[in-house]
Parts: structure tokens; sequence; C-alpha cells
């Protein structure tokens, strides 16, 4: 059997999945599908992870998508929403995690990382200066 | 003395990042922790009659795999020989069949053999989207109390028996 001919399959296969759940979404006001759109860029795509559900066309999102705005539909809160997914797909279904004990370090590195650049310059500086201190004036100023 | 450990820090700084991204590299697992470690099951689809309803229930009184499985997924039909080796063993399986035409899921067990101790259907993906299935194959280990214990995504292999499952088997003395 040809690669090609298993890819078409393996395509076909995917489409009948999609059909098969292609369940009716419900119709929602102007605002409710404001709401909805604004939600799906929030929900990370599982299957791509480095895409939104809004701007996947996997079937899972495509799933997550009807989700949303069932529940929209439903009358549940957008944080309702959120938290129905991260008790499902946990923090990483959030493109902003929330701050807690285990993405504490995700959210801080950045400014211990600044912080600790900022103690070295400083120290760098400090030594640098009597030294230096010929050159940088004859520089106009401008390394400054 | 001062003057090398000034030029080497970079060099060591370096280093360590090199190591700490090789480190990263060797983890190749890529796949999400469950939320639902510990807790109870969420709900599972209707079983098609009484029969199957007290099949599933006394299933559910002992430790059992979940497996979500579609007869157009590979990747299941490549984990399939060990499902069928575990249900030899008196292994009970609740095969949830994902977003999958009936007739199509039929064919592929009577072609393949069905490891099965009882079938679900969740032809929507709903089911499935509570239990926090983002693709198939994936398989929980259920204790009789019906809390997940272990969640395996992607082809049950030796390892998850190993080191997973059979562990727990044991524990639970079946």
């Amino acid at each position: 059997m040809s690669v090609q001919l298993i890819r078409l399959l393996w395509g076909a296969a995917l489409m009948l999945g999609a059909t098969v759940a292609g369940a009716q979404a419900p119709e929602l006001t102007a605002e409710q599908e404001q709401r909805a759109k604004a939600l799906a860029t929030e929900l990370r795509c599982l299957v791509c992870q480095n895409q939104s559900i809004a701007e996947s066309n996997a079937p899972l999102a495509q799933d997550l998508k009807r989700q949303v705005r069932q529940q929209i539909a439903a009358g549940r809160t957008d944080d309702d929403i959120r938290a129905y997914m991260r008790e499902r797909y946990g923090d990483f279904v959030l493109y902003k995690p929330p701050v807690n004990a285990t993405t504490g370090l995700l959210w801080f590195s950045p400014v211990i990382l600044l912080l600790v650049a900022a103690l070295l310059l400083r120290t760098r500086l400090r030594r640098a200066r009597p030294e230096d201190a010929d050159e940088i004036d004859e520089t106009d100023g401008s390394e400054r | 003395m001062r003057r090398i450990l000034v030029v080497s820090a970079p060099l060591i700084l370096l280093a360590g990042l090199v190591v700490l991204l090789y480190v990263g590299m060797q983890d190749r697992d890529d796949s999400l922790p469950s939320p639902l470690i510990g807790k109870p099951t969420p709900a599972l689809p209707e079983p098609d009659g009484a029969e199957v309803a007290d099949r599933l229930a006394e299933v559910r009184e002992g430790i059992h795999l979940v497996n979500f499985w579609a007869s157009w997924c590979q990747p299941c039909l490549a984990e399939h020989p060990r499902l069928m080796a575990l249900a030899r063993d008196g292994v009970p399986i609740v095969g949830v069949n994902y977003k999958d035409a009936p007739e199509a899921a039929q064919r592929w067990l009577a072609r393949h053999g069905d490891p099965f101790t009882v079938i679900l259907r969740d032809p929507a993906g709903t089911h499935s989207i509570n239990w926090g299935v983002y693709g198939v194959p994936e398989t929980y280990i259920v204790d009789g109390a019906g809390n997940i214990v272990y969640k395996q995504v992607g082809v049950v292999d030796a390892e998850f028996e190993r080191e997973e499952l059979l562990p727990r088997l044991n524990g639970a003395g079946s």
C-alpha cells in the first residue's frame, strides 16, 4: 500500500470522526458570540499546543469550541467555563496560567533573571569605573 | 586569580545552560499531567442495555482499565495486542469507543479481536472531554473505589504494564 493511499485513508477517517461528532452548536446572541470568541483565544488547543482553540481546526479544538458555546448558551460565566476546562485539562489549557506553587517559577523567573543581571551589571560597572573613566570621557559619553 | 574567575564565569554559565537544555531534551514525554488523578472518575457514556450495565457495574467493583480508542486510530492498533494479552490475563478493560461509527468499530473488533470486557460508545466525544481526553488512545487505571489512579497518554507499552499496572493489580490482591 502506498504512502499516499494511507494518507488518503487517514484523512477520510479523520473526516468521518468529524462528521460523527458534528452535533449542532447552539445559536448565540452577538454579545455571547463575542464572549465565545474571547474565551476561545484564551484556551490552548491540546493537540497542537502552540495554537489557541480559536486558531485551530483540529477536531478536538472544534469540540472544545462547541463546549464553550453550549455552556455560554446555558448561562455559565466565563470563570465557570475556564474552571471547567482546568478541571479536565489542567493549568496547561489556559494560555495565561494562574499563579500558584507549580507555575511560580514560570511567572517569576523573568524577574529573578532580571535581578541577577542587574546585580552582575552593578558589580561590574562599579569595578570598571575608576580604570576606564578617561576612556568614557573621550567617547563623548555616548557609551554610557 | 580573580581575573580567571571573571573570564571563566560566562563559560561556566554556558556549560551549565548546555547541561540544563540537554537534560531537558532527554525528557521526551510531552504528555500533559491529568488534574483528575486521585479524583473520582467522570461519568462514562450510558451502557447499551441492562446486560452491559450489569457487567460495567461488576467491572467497576475492582481495579480496571478505561481505554479510549477508535477504529480510525492507528496507535490504537499498535497497542491492541497488549490489550488482548492483558484481557487474557483477566484484567478488566472498559473500552470507550471515541467518535467512531458503530459498524466501523464492530468490523475492527471482528478483524483484530475484542479485548474489552465492556464497550461504551462516545460518538460526539463529549464524555471523553469530561475525562480530559485529548487524543486516542488514552488509558486510565481506575481503582475499586472509582478513583482515577493513573493516566497513560498514547500507546500502553511494556513500561506502563510493568511500572504502573502490575504493581497496582498485585497491590490490590487480584
